[in-house]
């Protein structure tokens, strides 16, 4: 028991990130196959699951519920795009022990939220190019997207110039956040 | 549904999938940098810096 015990705090990261890339791949499944049997049955445990990972991801420090804005979107859309925050909260909450030792150096912690935009605007663009988005959203993501890359690369800027983490750190990490969560409302709005 | 559909979904579920696991997996790694004081090099943050650029080009071509 207590090997267990030890083989999960150590691979916590890697336990977490299965099980939310698994989730993720039953939820897929059961969105997409006719039978409603299955559907009721995971809308029931999702209804549970979704609350613990809205707790994790306060925890976290990350806010799944700011910048929410309530649109009227297809049934299609509303199911990838849920896909996609879960993704996203599952990724961003397992990072959240990593957080505190990265945030410890200000060149790892530019580094690890330049991957955390490279990584979300690259699966925001994957989904662009397959038809995910209405014209609406796809201003709102541009302007994140935008304003995103300019914190960045002024914060890439101070660092070179002085190593020290810019006062806009917290700005930029908070639009960065907003890619990833502003579309929560939409995605899990039944 | 048809073939293209679920090939496109398949695609999907893989990239969802890649995000979250890659992500976490990289922080993480990182962080075990930071706590042995290994120093992230400015080839490391000018890479990261080309590929903030690139990925909002890549956004933008996408619209």
């Amino acid at each position: 028991m207590e090997q267990i015990l030890e083989y999960l705090n150590e691979y916590s990261v890697e336990v977490l990130a299965l099980l939310g890339g698994l989730y993720t791949v039953m939820r897929a499944i059961v969105l997409l196959t006719p039978t409603p049997k299955d559907d009721q049955l995971f809308k029931k445990a999702d209804g549970y699951l979704s609350k613990i990972l809205g707790i994790l991801a306060k925890a976290g420090g990350l806010d799944t519920t700011q910048g929410m804005k309530k649109k009227e979107t297809t049934k299609e859309n509303k199911t990838i795009v849920s896909l996609l925050i879960y993704a996203l909260i599952i990724s961003s909450c397992v990072g959240c022990t990593s957080w505190n030792s990265i945030k410890k150096d200000p060149r790892a912690e530019v580094l690890a939220y330049s991957k955390m935009y490279e990584q979300t605007v690259t699966t925001l663009t994957k989904l662009n190019t397959q038809g995910v988005f209405s014209e609406e959203q796809k201003v709102t993501i541009t302007a994140l997207v935008d304003k995103g890359a300019a914190y960045l690369l002024l914060w890439h800027d101070t660092i070179e110039t002085t190593n020290q983490r810019p006062t806009f750190a917290d700005n930029a990490i908070y639009v960065i956040e907003s890619l990833a969560t502003y579309l929560v409302d939409e995605g899990t709005e039944q | 549904m048809d073939i293209a559909s679920i090939l496109k979904i398949g695609q999907l579920v893989i990239e969802l999938v890649r995000l979250g696991v890659s992500l976490p997996s990289e922080l993480k790694a990182l962080a075990e940098r930071v706590e042995a004081g290994e120093e992230i090099t400015d080839e490391e943050l000018d890479q990261a810096r080309e590929a903030v650029k690139t990925a909002k080009r890549a956004w933008h071509d996408s619209n």
